[in-house]
């Protein structure tokens, strides 16, 4: 009889398949929470929005600071601005006030708007507050069409 | 004088050329465009009127009409997206979008924004000026010129609200309670105080189902809503359930977007949308 070896080679148990199956789906699923989570991050923070109730008050406002924007260009009106030359509008019987020789400010429903003159041009702005705030006061504002 | 008229030829049509061609979408701002151009600038509605602006599909002589313009005025917030949409397909060369609306502060967010700031005063008024301000800048030599136009046309639209404001006067709106077939109204009523309570149309033109009617029908009554605005021009057979289902009262407003382009169409159908709010007020 020949004397040869003979190889035994064991039957797979198939753990060491179900390891590695384990182990991708482990590295898949981290993967993917790592991306949504990397998505989520990314997303810009909500941006808060003037109630619907003024969402006319902002448009007479934005109005107002066009005309006054034509005016100034026609040279009817110059600084020293007074209140009384711009056509600002009174919204829900509360009417502009001037906090400053360049900024205009009106407070209603927990809301203020200001109206301000900057070197190059008139703008508006508004920011939630519960009482009239400078117009320089460390506040978040937003623009009138957000 | 064989030379003098064919300089003249020459100089009229190179007068002809250089006159703005605007084109509009909707009826409101081919009003809005004509009071700001004058007779300085042309404007061409981008499809005929009598067609459905929701439904439109532009053909290839909409495309070519569009090719030859020097501006496009555009709601840009849902009401014509057949041409909004074609536009950012195509990107004509030399074609500047004007987006009406980019100025004014909009009810709604999001998707759903309510795209009838046109029937309103001072949403109008917003959208005439930043169109004066784009045109402006498209012809500086016209920009003053029509800048007090466009001043001049905010003031004809302000006198029209005041048939409303003697209605209002003395009154408390927090008890007025008004329904529309849509949001078409929103923007306008709001002008004044009042709100909607009830919207009765799923969307724009669509009917109510059987018990979305009956629904609507329930909350008119548990609310005691006073009056109900409606569409002049579309046929709303529901309108007349509810009224006699309820006994509220109807009023038929203009959506300002049916009929023949004109110059006076905002001005005038405004005027009558005004008499009709102040008689539902009184």
């Amino acid at each position: 009889m020949p004397n040869s070896e003979i190889e035994i080679i064991p039957p797979a148990d198939g753990r060491g398949e179900t390891r590695n199956f384990l182990l991708v789906c482990a590295a898949v699923v981290t993967l993917a929470l790592l991306l949504l989570s990397l998505i989520d991050k990314a997303e810009a923070p909500a941006m808060p929005e003037l109630p619907t109730s003024l969402s006319n008050a902002a448009t007479q406002i934005s109005n107002a600071v066009e005309e006054i924007t034509m005016l100034e260009e026609a040279g009817l009106i110059a600084a020293p601005y007074q209140l009384e030359e711009l056509p600002l509008p009174t919204i829900k019987g509360q009417a502009f006030v001037q906090q400053e020789g360049h900024c205009f400010s009106l407070l209603t429903d927990d809301h203020q708007f200001i109206v301000e003159r900057h070197e190059e041009a008139w703008d508006a702005h508004w920011t939630q507050t519960e009482q009239t705030v400078d117009c320089h006061a460390v506040m978040t504002w937003h623009t009138l069409n957000q | 004088m064989r030379y003098i008229l064919l300089s003249l030829l020459v100089l009229m049509s190179a007068q002809a050329s250089a006159r703005l061609q605007v084109g509009i979408t909707l009826h409101p701002y081919y009003s809005y465009v004509s009071n700001i151009v004058g007779d300085r600038g042309d404007v061409l509605p981008l499809i005929d009127s009598g067609f459905n602006p929701h439904n439109y599909q532009l053909n290839p002589a909409d495309i070519e009409r569009l090719n030859s313009l020097d501006a496009l005025v555009v709601n840009g917030i849902g009401h014509d997206l057949f041409a909004t949409q074609t536009v950012d397909r195509l990107q004509p060369d030399n074609l500047t979008v004007i987006y009406a609306n980019q100025d004014v502060p909009l009810i709604g967010h999001d998707e759903k924004v309510n795209p009838h700031s046109f029937v309103s005063i001072d949403a109008g008024i917003r959208q005439v000026y930043t169109i004066a301000k784009a045109l402006g800048e498209l012809d500086p030599e016209n920009k003053v010129y029509f800048l007090k136009n466009a001043m001049q046309y905010a003031k004809t639209l302000r006198a029209l609200k005041t048939p409303v404001q003697e209605a209002l006067l003395d009154k408390d709106v927090s008890n007025i309670r008004i329904a529309s077939t849509h949001g078409a109204y929103a923007y306008l009523l709001q002008e004044f105080g009042l709100t909607v309570s009830a919207v009765i149309e799923p969307a724009h033109g669509v009917s109510p189902t059987a018990s979305q009617l009956e629904e609507t029908i329930d909350t008119i009554r548990q609310q005691n809503i006073d009056v109900l605005f409606t569409e002049l021009n579309m046929e709303n057979k529901y309108v007349d359930t509810i009224e006699q289902e309820t006994g509220i009262k109807v009023y038929y407003f203009s959506h300002m977007t049916h009929g023949e382009y004109s110059k006076d169409q905002v001005e005038r159908e405004m005027r009558s949308n005004l008499e009709k709010l102040a008689e539902a007020l009184q």
